[in-house]
């Protein structure tokens, strides 16, 4: 067996496999039906806003926060910033909002978006009054620039997410705020912006489509996990899972899908709704872009740490070990992937130039079509998602848009790979820094 | 942690099944079976191409003579005029290492646990004798249009249509899999709290 007969059939499986599972988030993504409302007057609702110089935009959050969700209280845990993050924050108190500050000072801050989360859950812990019900009190991370939609309470109380007892955690489809910004980067070219347009509407049209999709299956396997912004968790929840260790959250880079692993060992079921959302910011730098999804695979990669309890746990069901074990292998998969889709073609562009005759007559007998139709394949099993983007998420644009949204979501997604490679990289190498994203410019919509 | 740990809710009844005696059986020899074709390749080629050995003298009446190899076995087939052009079985055309993912996964599966294991060994064996009897049928086309149609024959079979052949049939093999998977495991919704 040489190096390239199994290449070649390392990338026969992996793209067969990726084929089939495609299939099958499109299929539930096709049938995924709204979810009724419940009272979300049964429940203490809590947002726990992780800041870290944030004071161009906490203000305003915390304003939006407090008009659309009037009972809610707001807990902001300032991460040792630099900037006026925690005055306004104050002077919102102070004016009336039902906001507390979380005050984190070096060394003990910017260890993670885990601890700060976890800095705000003692802190919530130690505010109850004695004898609330933990099964009534829901705590949602929201991002500090993070616009959660009308409905999230009444959604979240119904059926499907609190309303069940057995479910621990929900987590909220995420859009991006600014996908339809018509100048994102004024000053620059028009290349720049329209780069920036497409980057901010890849990213809407990915969380909306093929994540939306795996976390709609996930219901169906029980294997739901949770992202970074518009989680919710009960606190009860967050009790059982605090008890391993003292703390809910993780120190993995990749601390909510930690937490959501955590919760499915706890026994507890997490939900996913599209029902309810919330909208952040989508990066239009393509360099921070990078950044940040090197951080989520090595965080990914990381978690691997809890299949040995996965294994051995009662909690998931065959199939929802199946997905799980599918998810987390995706960034190693990439890794061998890369190597196993390059070296065929590599070889085979040799052969092309060394022995043009023999690949002429290989052309010409059918290899021309198998490789037309590994390429629409392959970039069919994307650019599917422009059309359903545009027919479930945003009916206003047009066909012809949603199917270039589709083939540029095709180019998009081959970057996974350099991605896991560099995140393999850095573990390899043991660096493990949380790189916080930069906030980008708020521009009004167009 | 039981949820009546903490919270006072009813403990939620364990979502998946021990192994049972046959998942602990079928689950180490899956494993096995899927280091057996990829260790043992070499020789699954050899059985692969002789089956097609088989197929091609009883059902298009060819002779043949079959000459293994230390890279790969070759078969020679033909009419009373000759024999035409020999055939290898090289790893890319075997199913060898197509069915070994499907072992892998289904074994470790029955290790795991399932509600229903003979299903699972139902899913192997549908998947094995799909992907398999599809190459097997795929090699013995190509024997068939190399015979008729010579040269271009072999190359439009070889290359295109047995390329689209076992995609096909590791497709539906792999969906076949996945709902037989799915219907012995407990659906999340369907655990009472």
């Amino acid at each position: 067996m040489s190096l390239l007969d199994l290449s070649v059939c390392l990338s026969f499986v992996l793209g067969v496999g990726f084929l089939g599972y495609v299939g099958v988030i499109v299929t539930g993504f096709l049938r995924a039906r709204p979810d009724a409302p419940g009272d979300p007057s049964g429940y203490q609702w809590h947002f726990v806003v992780p800041c870290r110089d944030e004071e161009a935009v906490i203000g305003t959050t915390l304003d939006h926060l407090h008009r659309r969700f009037p009972t809610a209280r707001l807990w902001v845990v300032d991460d040792h910033s630099v900037d006026r993050t925690a005055e306004v924050v104050r002077a919102l108190g102070d004016a009336g909002l039902p906001v507390h500050l979380v005050q984190r000072r070096l060394p003990d801050a910017r260890t993670g978006k885990g601890d700060a989360l976890n800095a705000a859950y003692h802190a919530l812990e130690a505010w109850l009054p004695p004898g609330t019900d933990p099964d009534r009190v829901v705590l949602t991370v929201v991002d500090a620039d993070g616009r959660p939609s009308p409905n999230l309470l009444q959604v979240l109380s119904g059926p499907a997410s609190f309303g069940d007892p057995a479910v621990g955690a929900v987590q909220v489809e995420v859009r991006m705020s600014n996908r339809a910004v018509a100048a994102p980067l004024p000053g620059r070219g028009r290349t720049a912006n329209a780069r920036a347009r497409l980057l901010a509407r890849l990213q809407d049209l990915e969380f909306r489509g093929p994540i939306s999709a795996m976390q709609i299956t996930r219901r169906r396997t029980g294997t739901v996990n949770v992202g970074g912004n518009g989680q919710a968790n009960r606190l009860s929840a967050l009790r059982q899972v605090a008890a391993e260790t003292g703390d809910p959250w993780g120190r993995a880079l990749l601390e909510d899908f930690e937490l959501g692993l955590r919760m499915m060992l706890a026994g507890r079921r997490n939900g996913y709704t599209t029902t309810a959302w919330v909208e952040q910011e989508a990066l239009w730098s393509v360099r921070q872009l990078l950044t940040q999804r090197v951080r989520w695979a090595q965080g990914s990669m990381q978690c691997a740490r809890y299949l040995p309890r996965i294994w051995r746990s009662r909690e998931f069901s065959a199939l929802g070990f199946l997905e799980v074990g599918y998810f987390m292998a995706q960034p190693w998969l990439q890794v061998v992937g890369l190597f196993a889709y390059l070296l065929p073609i590599g070889v085979f562009g040799y052969h092309a130039w060394a022995y043009p005759e023999f690949t002429a007559d290989f052309l010409s007998h059918g290899g021309a079509l198998l490789l037309s139709l590994y390429l629409v394949l392959g970039v069919a099993e994307f650019a599917i998602w422009g059309p359903l983007y545009r027919r479930r998420c945003e009916r206003d644009i047009g066909r012809g848009s949603a199917l270039g949204y589709g083939l540029a979501l095709a180019v998009y997604a081959a970057g996974t790979y350099l991605v896991a490679v560099r995140a393999f990289w850095r573990l390899l190498r043991g660096n493990r820094g949380w790189h916080k994203t930069a906030r980008t410019a708020s521009v009004a919509v167009n | 942690m039981p949820a009546t740990a903490l919270s006072g809710l009813p403990a939620r009844p364990a979502t998946r099944s021990r192994p049972g005696r046959l998942g602990m059986v079928c689950g180490p020899l899956s494993l096995a079976l899927a280091g057996l074709l990829v260790g043992g390749e070499h020789l699954y080629r050899n059985l692969e191409l002789t089956a097609v050995a088989q197929l091609a003298t009883h059902l298009l009446g060819l002779r043949t003579l079959l000459l293994p190899s230390p890279h790969a076995p070759v078969l020679y087939a033909g009419g009373p005029e000759g024999m035409e052009r020999g055939i290898a079985l090289t790893t890319g055309c075997s199913s060898a290492l197509l069915i070994a993912p499907f072992a892998l996964v289904l074994g470790l599966l029955l290790l795991f646990g399932h509600r229903r294991p003979g299903r699972l060994l139902l899913a192997l064996g549908l998947a094995v004798a799909l992907i398999a009897g599809t190459n097997l049928g795929r090699l013995t086309l190509i024997v068939a249009m190399q015979h008729r149609y010579g040269s271009a024959g072999f190359e439009w079979t070889h290359v295109l249509f047995g390329s689209v052949l076992m995609m096909a049939a590791a497709l539906v093999a792999l969906l076949l899999c996945l709902a037989v998977v799915a219907r012995g495991s407990a659906p999340a919704e369907d655990v009472a709290p």
